[in-house]
């Protein structure tokens, strides 16, 4: 489990040492705050020790990191992630299970960097990183465009989950809270989203009928990446997943149950970073916290500062339950006007 | 038992078991504070201070009772409508502790023993508002605004994140608040 993440001079995150982390984290702020930042940034680290020593693989962890972050953020050169204002170099170290992995390179840089320790070693557990957007329908557009084409437009963090996915289900054997968790995926729809060889195409199937991928909602989609991922064994129990935007595409009453899945699966082990704009997803949040007593770690971004708290003491001051306040007072003075 | 309840903002308040009910609006200890105050400029206070015991542990319920709230069809002021229901919460804790502590020599006895024998380092405390004939719906708004405006008073006396509420009739009712 990461532990701590710390950050100098990274895009727009000038400097962060987020300590202490649990089980749940969330990374709540405005549009361009950085959330997605951080989440790519702690996501290469963590893809660079998961790919080290994989198998046959014999590139160095500062080969496989340098690809990760250009793969990742898709700069021109790695260097453009260096914050524009800082005179220092950028700067990463991550604690994973109390050993750390860090490096650091200048505004220079292009693809070579010099300056990385791992004390972690290599893992055998896979990270994955869920974007607000679907992946589903563009599954084979994304393969495509990276593996022939070659080309940005689809990062690392798409490329990789379209690489999981392809990965077929294996049945029984599972652990029972990933078998449970697969059980309340499917029944949040009524149906199951699967991989039709065939025709080489993702499907919905509600008892006996089957949809197109293409005609299935969104939400249907974004549950079934989890389902599918805890179904094909990519994810195990010292897993790390990454949700940018969890509310993307969910109804609130699908957001809390979804929520409460994740908290099943992160009670057996995973551990989850969530980037959030939802009143929904803080207060489920801020609940499952007090009912569970369980620690949620929770980074807010007010003004440009990093405010670091814990649901499990407090439900931090934010925007967004400060605009759903003021929105209520709106509403109390459009009787007047 | 305390025989009649207590009726404040159309709601009746108990009855509760003997000694469980601290009546602070209309104590003598209030009623001392505010001997001399102008009208609207005293010490403001809630209602009332409920002891009850959950899951084996004390707690103890700072009441405030409103029959009206902000809304589309009065021009009651949201921000002091907040203000006004936080002074009197905050003032209702510390006035309490001033008498379970003695600070008021006169008044000492208006506590119970129930209230005087509860164990103060492990006794829960909700801060709580209760509107008579409240839409449920716009609860949630009010129960975010009062939580950031107790927010120094739930830390300085390490209270639960879960312990300001707001309630209507019905909520209040299913926790046993009012009959």
């Amino acid at each position: 489990m990461i532990n701590r993440i710390k950050l100098n001079n990274f895009g727009p995150m000038d400097q962060l040492d987020w300590q202490k982390l649990g089980k749940i984290n969330l990374i709540i702020g405005n549009n361009s705050s950085g959330k997605t930042f951080l989440l790519k940034a702690m996501y290469s680290a963590m893809r660079t020790l998961e790919e080290y020593k994989r198998g046959d693989d014999q590139r160095k962890a500062s080969e496989i990191l340098a690809e990760k972050l250009y793969w990742t953020f898709q700069p021109e050169k790695i260097g453009d992630l260096v914050s524009k204002q800082a005179d220092s170099p950028l700067f990463l170290e991550l604690t994973l299970d109390d050993k750390t992995f860090d490096y650091s390179f200048g505004k220079d840089t292009i693809k070579s960097i010099s300056s990385v320790e791992n004390h972690i070693g290599s893992r055998t557990s896979n990270s994955i990183f869920l974007p607000a957007k679907e992946v589903l329908s563009l599954h084979n557009i994304i393969l495509k465009s990276r593996e022939q084409d070659k080309v940005f437009g689809f990062d690392d963090t798409y490329l990789d989950l379209a690489r999981a996915l392809r990965l077929p289900t294996t049945r029984g054997n599972n652990y029972p809270e990933f078998a449970q968790s697969r059980q309340q995926l499917d029944d949040m729809f009524g149906g199951k989203v699967d991989y039709d060889e065939s025709s080489g195409r993702w499907q919905f199937k509600k008892g006996k009928q089957k949809f197109p991928i293409g005609v299935t909602a969104e939400g249907i989609k974004k549950i079934a990446l989890l389902d599918t991922l805890l179904g094909n064994r990519y994810l195990d129990k010292n897993s790390v997943v990454f949700i940018d935007e969890l509310e993307s595409a969910l109804h609130p009453t699908a957001i809390s149950k979804f929520i409460d899945i994740l908290a099943i699966l992160a009670s057996c082990g995973i551990q989850f970073f969530i980037a959030s704009h939802s009143y929904f997803v803080i207060k489920k949040l801020f609940l499952i916290a007090q009912e569970q007593k369980l620690s949620i770690p929770t980074l807010s971004k007010d003004s440009d500062t990093w405010q670091q708290s814990n649901l499990l003491d407090e439900m931090p001051d934010n925007a967004i339950i400060e605009e759903s306040i003021r929105l209520y007072k709106e509403e109390i003075g459009l009787a007047f006007k | 038992m305390n025989v009649e309840p207590i009726i404040e903002s159309g709601m009746a308040f108990g009855p509760y078991p003997d000694g469980h009910l601290f009546y602070i609006e209309k104590s003598a200890v209030i009623g001392k504070i505010n001997k001399n105050a102008k009208k609207d400029e005293g010490v403001q206070i809630a209602e009332l201070l409920l002891l009850k015991l959950e899951n084996e542990l004390p707690t103890i319920w700072v009441i405030e009772a409103k029959s009206s709230s902000p809304q589309p069809s009065n021009q009651i002021d949201f921000d002091d409508y907040i203000n006004e229901i936080r002074e009197k919460l905050s003032n209702s804790l510390s006035l309490f502790f001033a008498l379970y502590l003695k600070r008021h020599s006169t008044c000492e006895s208006e506590l119970s023993k129930a209230f005087q024998q509860a164990n103060m380092s492990i006794v829960r405390f909700n801060l709580v508002l209760i509107i008579h004939d409240h839409n449920e719906k716009w609860l949630q708004p009010l129960l975010d605004a009062l939580k950031t405006s107790l927010k120094p008073m739930v830390k300085i006396w390490n209270l639960s994140p879960t312990s300001v509420k707001v309630l209507n009739d019905n909520g209040a009712r299913e926790l046993g608040l009012i009959e």
